[in-house]
């Protein structure tokens, strides 16, 4: 029988059991319903979710009755801002595809909201951004113009 | 834009191949034969890709296995060649896709009019990318990830960690390789034929897989070749601690195997990481499956209740995960 070279051996079989044990560890408390912070999620307003790029979350919760229309808290870390609507949230976060989403959803915007979206996009300076919410211009606003 | 497969089909193709590899070993008789033929019929219905049941049992015939006869063999043989000319022929070959090509990410527009149709430097090079990712973690889906992290300077460790890992399993591999080719068969017990005839199949798995993924490289394509990758490693890994060695020699060994160990330890403890970033992705492409429904009645409602299905599991959304798990842990998929 061949013989085994003990410490090659050991140096190749401590990594793995560490990791085994690491997440044998991790599934264990969650058996007992700890959750280590490092796998915690938490629940998003609408504008949260626009913000942070989520398409599922922001179809689901208007499927589920959320407004997309009025004004959401937003976490500290999310935007410079605390309170945005959603469309705001994904103009700010640089979202086109969201904001096509959330149109698409029922979201609405008169002449004044539209004016505000497009020169926030604007101020942002991101081209697909503006011409995402160019692209729901109501028909009553002939130019947009946006003052500092 | 990202080909839209939501569901994991390649993972039934990879456990019917290990179990074409498993039968191959046998002892033989009817049965095995007849599961034989059934596992290449359950594959090639589940996806192209199932012929490669039909690469793993040749090559395990070719070195020397006979659990699966050769009688199976036409059979399975004929089954195949029934297969591809229907396949080939009744259903349009799926050859449009992105692909990266060095450091870019390139749509098949950008393909057709870079280098043409048929055979380019573009299906040469993705033949060998994909080669080059089961044995190097790089490229990855085609595009050299490290390199464009490098031009926009910043690699993040988890690049390292990958190209680490695997190139030094790599090595391992050719070493054992190269010590059994020069070897001969003059010594060979049972073990090292068993060993050999993995070997030959891995090679053959990786040279038919990279083939097949001639038009664009996916990853996922290369999932078969990278299981059996895995079981020569074990063998190759086996084979560096066997073998006696004088103190200087096994002390390289000893780091080697630790460094190698310790960055595939650090690949595994990931993968959760990995399945939340990939469910975040998926959870994103079944809300925009909304404007793609198709027209059919009945395919409409199958799609709107699976994707009314995966809307309603909860999915953490990437802004809780910890930032250093992203520099760390694998999310180039």
């Amino acid at each position: 029988m061949a013989r085994l070279t003990t410490l090659p051996a050991v140096c190749a079989a401590i990594p793995p059991l560490a990791a085994v044990a690491f997440c044998g560890a991790v599934f264990g408390a969650a058996l007992f319903g700890y959750t280590p912070t490092f796998w915690q999620g938490g629940a998003l307003t609408l504008a949260e979710a626009a913000a942070l790029r989520d398409q599922a979350e922001v179809a689901r919760l208007i499927e589920a009755g959320a407004d997309p229309n009025i004004e959401y808290a937003l976490r500290p870390d999310v935007l410079a801002v605390s309170r945005a609507t959603p469309l705001e949230a994904a103009v700010l976060a640089r979202r086109p595809e969201i904001v096509q989403l959330l149109m698409h959803e029922g979201a609405a915007v008169d002449e004044r909201g539209w004016h505000r979206l497009h020169c926030i996009a604007a101020d942002i300076g991101e081209d697909d951004v503006i011409e995402a919410i160019d692209a729901y211009r109501p028909s009553t606003v002939a130019v947009a113009s946006c003052t500092r | 834009m990202k080909e839209a497969t939501p569901v994991n089909v390649y993972l039934p193709i990879v456990g019917l191949v290990l179990l074409a590899m498993h039968l191959s070993r046998g002892r033989g008789g009817v049965w095995s034969d007849v599961a034989a033929v059934l596992t290449f019929v359950a594959a090639c219905l589940t996806l192209e890709s199932g012929v490669l049941v039909w690469v793993a049992l040749m090559a395990g015939r070719l070195a020397g296995r006979r659990g699966v006869s050769d009688r199976a063999l036409v059979s399975v043989t004929i089954v195949m060649v029934v297969y591809l000319v229907g396949r080939l022929t009744l259903l349009p070959l799926d050859t449009q896709n992105a692909s990266g090509y060095l450091t870019e990410r390139l749509e098949p527009e950008q393909i057709r009019e870079r280098f043409g149709a048929g055979l380019s430097r573009f299906t040469i090079y993705t033949v060998f990318a994909s080669i080059s990712s089961v044995l190097f973690s790089e490229p990855r889906d085609g595009t050299f990830v490290i390199l464009r992290a490098w031009q926009h300077g910043d690699i993040p460790p988890r690049m390292w960690i990958n190209i680490v890992s695997a190139t030094l399993t790599t090595v391992l591999i050719a070493v054992t390789a190269w010590r059994w080719l020069r070897e001969g068969s003059a010594d060979a017990d049972g073990d090292r034929t068993a060993i050999r005839g993995d070997f030959l199949i891995f090679g053959a798995l990786l040279a038919a897989s990279a083939v097949s993924s001639f038009a664009y490289a996916k990853d996922v394509i290369m999932s078969t070749a990278g299981a059996c990758y895995a079981i020569v490693a074990f063998w190759a890994v086996r084979d560096h601690l066997i073998r006696t060695r004088r103190v200087g020699p096994a002390m390289v060994t000893a780091v080697v195997l630790l460094v190698a160990s310790s960055l595939w330890a650090v690949r595994v403890v990931g993968v959760h990481h990995v399945l939340r970033t990939q469910a975040f992705a998926f959870h994103n492409d079944w809300a925009g499956m909304r404007n793609y429904l198709p027209d059919d009645p009945a395919a409409h409602r199958l799609v709107s209740t699976l994707r009314a299905d995966a809307l309603s599991r909860p999915v953490v959304n990437p802004w809780f995960m910890p930032r250093w798990a992203d520099r760390v842990f694998d999310i180039d998929y």
